[in-house]
């Protein structure tokens, strides 16, 4: 099952739980969409916290000028406290290297990271104290199984860290095991995202001024800027989206995300995202906002409810993004 | 009417002396007062408001992601 995914689209550094160092969304060097993440040195560092999992499958593509590291590390996973479990580390040839708990290089890649091009990196891990795994591929080639301790308890991952060493970083994603599908390697992927830009068929929300679309359709957010706001619930607004290019692409999967928060002291406040799509809306499960502006991520769709076939171009084009209050 | 339901005089006695109870002047005035100190002030009407505004959802920005990948069986060979 997908858990996350992420391009940085939104603009911002929302989706991640913490950051250290000059970490900025960037619009000039990206794989797809419209940003990347980039961390200007081998200072800078994000951290995302995950539900805990033992194990998983993680996608993310990185960009480097220079491929050459000393032993940087550029993807960790932690347990509980922050502690490091384990890392994927670029050497001085630009190799991946695995690195266990105790710090010790355990196996590496045989190929190096390419400099100035997309290098996708996928990673399998399983969290076990003497029969854990790490495998990594490197552009979809499966490059380095290692079988051993990779955390010195058997803990789950509860968060992953990225940084470390100056690059570019592009389409995230999580698999965990569970399910039919999205359940293994994440593969390839690209992400990109649909801006409201209209009102679509159902407008109940207040916006602070203007239209209603144009309250929510800024990227990156301006946050108390422009927004709607209701205090009913099951108040619904709906939006027209831009147009979608779908020329030579397959689509995996959609999903609506919004950056939203509840006034509230208690938090009260819960967000439904979804979409209608052939005359019928389709709605995510209820999510507590909290106090501040934080990302919410709709119900991964990976084919239309509707048609029960994959998503189409056409499909997108006449897809409308759906808010409900609850 | 049957015969059984019409009314008696005493009931029409009854009632009529309910008609007559006017209201006094003392009864009005308590009665104004008690909507005058019921009536909600400006500064209720503004922290109801505040109320409302501060419980409120807010959405600044919504949009739909997609991922896609390119058409799977495809090799491509640069010559160099």
């Amino acid at each position: 099952m997908r858990k996350y995914t992420n391009g940085a689209e939104f603009g911002d550094l929302s989706y991640w739980t913490s950051t250290s160092g000059t970490v900025t969304a960037n619009s000039t060097t990206k794989r797809s969409g419209a940003y990347s993440y980039y961390f200007s040195s081998t200072t800078p560092y994000a951290s995302k916290s995950i539900v805990p999992m033992s194990e998983f499958y993680y996608r993310f593509v990185v960009y480097m000028t220079s491929v050459a590291g000393s032993n940087y590390r550029i993807l960790t996973w932690k347990t509980a406290g922050s502690t490091n479990a384990g890392s994927l580390r670029v050497d001085t040839l630009g190799r991946l290297n695995i690195y266990d708990y105790s710090g010790l290089s355990v196996a590496s890649t045989t190929r190096s990271l390419k400099a100035n091009q997309w290098n996708l990196i996928e990673v399998h891990l399983i969290m076990h104290d003497t029969v854990g795994k790490v495998e990594v591929k490197l552009n979809t080639i499966l490059e380095v199984s290692y079988t051993g301790p990779t955390t010195s308890s058997s803990y789950p991952c509860n968060a992953l860290e990225h940084g470390r060493m100056a690059h570019y970083l592009d389409d995230i994603a999580l698999n965990d095991t569970d399910g039919s599908v999205n359940n293994s390697w994440c593969g390839d992927g690209h992400l990109e995202i649909l801006k409201p830009d209209g009102n679509g068929d159902v407008i109940q929300w207040s916006p602070n001024t203007g239209l209603n679309w144009q309250a929510v359709d800024e990227v990156p957010p301006d946050n108390d800027t422009t927004y709607v706001m209701t205090s009913g619930i099951g108040i619904q607004d709906m939006y027209s989206v831009g147009a979608y290019v779908g020329t030579g692409k397959i689509i995996s999967q959609i999903w609506a995300e919004a950056i939203a928060k509840d006034n509230a002291a208690t938090g009260s406040g819960i967000l439904k995202l979804g979409f209608k799509t052939g005359g019928s809306v389709f709605l995510s499960s209820g999510v507590f906002l909290s106090s501040v502006y934080d990302s919410i991520v709709g119900d991964f769709t990976l084919i239309n409810p509707v048609t029960l076939s994959g998503w189409t171009a056409d499909d997108l084009n006449n897809i409308q993004v759906v808010i409900e209050s609850d | 009417m049957p015969p059984e339901n019409r009314a008696t005089v005493v009931d029409i006695l009854v009632e009529t002396q309910d008609i007559t109870k006017r209201v006094t002047a003392t009864d009005i005035l308590v009665e104004t007062r008690s909507i005058i100190e019921s009536r909600a002030t400006v500064a209720d009407i503004m922290v109801e408001t505040q109320e409302i505004t501060d419980n409120a959802k807010h959405v600044t920005s919504v949009l739909i992601y997609i991922e896609w990948h390119y058409p799977q069986s495809k090799c491509m060979v640069q010559m160099i």
